[in-house]
């Protein structure tokens, strides 16, 4: 299986009147040729600073400090912003984002937006990018497409604009889509039919998907893989079944207990307890460990490292190979 | 949209009234006697008290008003209190070539206050940008009389490219094509100096709405999409920028009008500022009036041009 995406050790640092700080460290994760993988997080944990600095999109005062990302075997932080612009953004990597009420140009035909698209990275002529472009809004469930071309995005309501933003995102066709939390903005019944319609589409389309989201429910649906990210770090990722069945940082752990479940009758939800820790004030060693029930003094000073367990990578020294075991 | 711009006409009317009332009141209580440069020793004070109330100068003021207004809505400004002249055709000997020049002025103070606008916002804090806002503020700045004066020293006198003043070379004798060349030679300064306010602060309005609008949403997916910087910055960027600069369009006409009256006399241009300023030092009121009139007109009209024009760029108001 081919990986469409890979990052390796990437770290974003900003710059700001408090001072810098980095947003990510030493991010990694893959993901293969028509998957989907979901990065999940409380907010703030770095999700979208780690999809934007992807599609090179990190405000100014943001750079990458570190690591490599690959985009279908070609290392993009070593290429032009030119050669991004032309090669790489809009043509094999799109991405849809989070607001679809001022995600779209308030000022320029529905229509345009899309063929713009299609005329910078393909070689057709207008009515041909025109084709696509009504085609691609049919796909995307777009009733009467030629009418909805000619309006202005205000003309729209919201899911109606999440989904001419996808139709946006996939009319190139590329091999991966990224998808801050696209669904957040919606309410509950267009949230589930933008789901099924991303679902349907990654399979026509052939495309892969990173989704960003803190829903769980979400994860469990579309998901083949599972990435958790914790205060900028990734602390545990793995295909998404052995994560629900086996969660390994306690973190995870956390998480997935605070999960409203439907043969759950007890009103109370569990709850991690503390809050996730300013960014500037993070701790030293595990990020988690004032969180953290098994935490000792380890935790306290040292970073673990990733340990492999089965499938999953977890970042937690409860998954250290026992010193005595290997000795014995 | 016709129902919405018939409205806006309406309610102009009231406007104007409001306005010609206002301006006969103010011009009335202040001080002067349009006869006061008739006085001599030669003449009778019985002729002057005669002549005054023939002129309905003795009326009161509210009779006096009513005669004005009605003349003047039967297209008839009136007469000069000295020489008898026709203000109706004074003024629309001089109007044309006020027009010339601030419509020069408007469309130099678009056509180079937007690109710089759009060269500042791009280049963002950089060399290019600093001397930008520097010219701009100097622009802002600077009073006219006195650029004017420095313009005419450096083009007129040291260098000798331009004429320090008039509309036309009389003694050349001009015509057909080279006439316009000519007009258009005496046009280059007085245009530039009665732009300069108006580029920076075009220019400065447009910087600020293209900054503004370089932070959307928008842009950023229109960067998502691999778009070439080009179609970002004109395509997705300024179409919105510009729309909240079409309504300094409409407010600049008058601000250019009035700016004419200085730009006018410094060089010498035979326009309606010049013949404003010498009504005022002459105390003929109709003159006055008529010229209030005009400007009101113009202030109102300069608005409901914007605010049509908002509407058209705008399709979120269009539709
Ligand atoms: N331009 C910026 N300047 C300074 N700090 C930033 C900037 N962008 C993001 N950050 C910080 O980086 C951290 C990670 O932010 P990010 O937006 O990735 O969080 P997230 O996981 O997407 O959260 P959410 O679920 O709320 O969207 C946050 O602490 C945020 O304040
Ligand atoms: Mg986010």
């Amino acid at each position: 299986m081919n990986t469409i995406l890979e990052v390796k050790d990437l770290s974003v640092q900003f710059r700001t009147e408090e001072g810098s700080f980095h947003a990510i460290e030493h991010v990694s994760f893959s993901v293969q040729e028509q998957k989907t993988l979901a990065i999940v997080g409380e907010s703030g944990s770095g999700k979208s600073v780690t999809s934007l600095a992807i599609m090179q999109l990190i405000a100014e005062n943001g750079n990458i400090t570190g690591g490599e990302i690959f985009i279908d075997g070609q290392d993009i932080l070593k290429l032009s912003r030119k050669q991004v612009q032309h090669s790489i953004l809009g043509k094999k990597i799109s991405m849809i984002f989070q607001e679809p009420m001022t995600a779209l140009n308030p000022v320029i035909r529905i229509g345009e937006q899309i063929t713009e698209s299609i005329l910078e990275h393909q070689q057709v002529s207008k009515q041909e990018a025109r084709k696509i472009a009504l085609d691609t809004l049919k796909q995307v469930g777009i009733p009467s497409p030629e009418q909805r071309m000619k309006q202005y995005p205000h003309q729209l309501s919201g899911g109606m604009r999440q989904r001419v933003m996808i139709a946006m995102g996939l009319v190139t066709k590329p091999k991966i889509m990224i998808a801050d939390e696209p669904t957040t903005a919606l309410d509950v019944t267009i949230e589930a039919q933008i789901l099924n319609l991303l679902e349907e589409l990654k399979r026509t389309y052939k495309t892969s998907i990173l989704f960003v989201t803190h829903d769980l429910n979400i994860v469990a649906d579309i998901a083949d893989d599972v990435l958790v990210m914790y205060c900028g770090e990734v602390i545990e990722k793995g295909p998404v079944v052995d994560i629900f069945e086996h969660p390994r940082h306690p973190y995870t752990k956390g998480l997935l207990a605070t999960m409203p479940s439907l043969d759950q009758d007890e009103k109370v939800l569990p709850t991690i307890k503390g809050s996730v820790p300013n960014i500037s004030k993070r701790p030293q060693g595990c990020h988690f460990h004032p969180r953290c029930e098994h935490a000792t003094d380890q935790c306290r000073t040292t970073k673990p490292q990733t340990y492999q367990v089965g499938l999953q990578t977890v970042q937690c020294f409860l998954y250290a190979p026992k010193k005595e075991s290997s000795n014995a | 949209m016709v129902k919405y711009i018939s409205k806006r006409l309406l309610v102009s009317i009231p406007v104007i009234i409001g306005i010609t009332i206002l301006s006969f009141i103010i011009m009335k209580l202040s001080p002067g006697d349009p006869l006061a440069n008739f006085i001599n020793p030669s003449i009778n004070m019985e002729d002057l008290e005669k002549s005054r109330q023939a002129l309905g100068l003795n009326d009161p003021l509210h009779i006096q008003y009513v005669k004005w207004i009605g003349q003047v809505i039967r297209g008839n400004f009136g007469y000069t209190y000295s020489g008898n002249h026709s203000i109706g055709n004074l003024i629309l000997e001089r109007l044309p070539n006020t027009v010339i020049l601030t419509l020069s002025a408007f469309i130099l103070s678009f056509v180079v206050g937007i690109p710089l606008g759009v060269i500042g916002a791009v280049r963002k804090n950089t060399r290019i940008d600093y001397g930008i806002t520097l010219m701009s503020l100097v622009g802002v700045a600077i009073p006219s009389f006195f650029f004017g004066l420095l313009v005419i020293y450096v083009f007129a006198l040291l260098l000798g490219i331009f004429p320090s003043g008039g509309m036309e070379n009389i003694r050349a004798g001009f015509t057909g094509f080279a006439y316009y060349m000519d007009i258009l030679h005496h046009l280059v300064l007085p245009a530039l100096v009665l732009s300069l306010g108006n580029i920076a602060s075009v220019s400065r309005f447009t910087r600020s709405n293209m900054l503004d609008i370089l932070k959307e949403d928008y842009i950023r997916t229109a960067k998502a999409k691999g778009l070439r910087n080009k179609a970002i910055i004109y395509r997705h960027a300024l179409r919105n920028a510009l729309i909240p600069v079409v309504t300094i369009f409409g407010l600049s006409i008058p601000f250019l009008f009035s700016g004419a009256y200085i730009t006018e006399s410094i060089f010498n241009w035979p326009g309606m500022g010049q013949l404003g300023i010498r009504a005022i030092q002459d105390r003929e009121y109709g003159i006055i009036m008529a010229l209030n009139l005009i400007t009101a007109t113009l202030v109102l009209a300069g608005n409901l041009v914007s605010d049509i024009l908002y509407a058209i760029v705008d399709p979120r108001i269009r539709h």
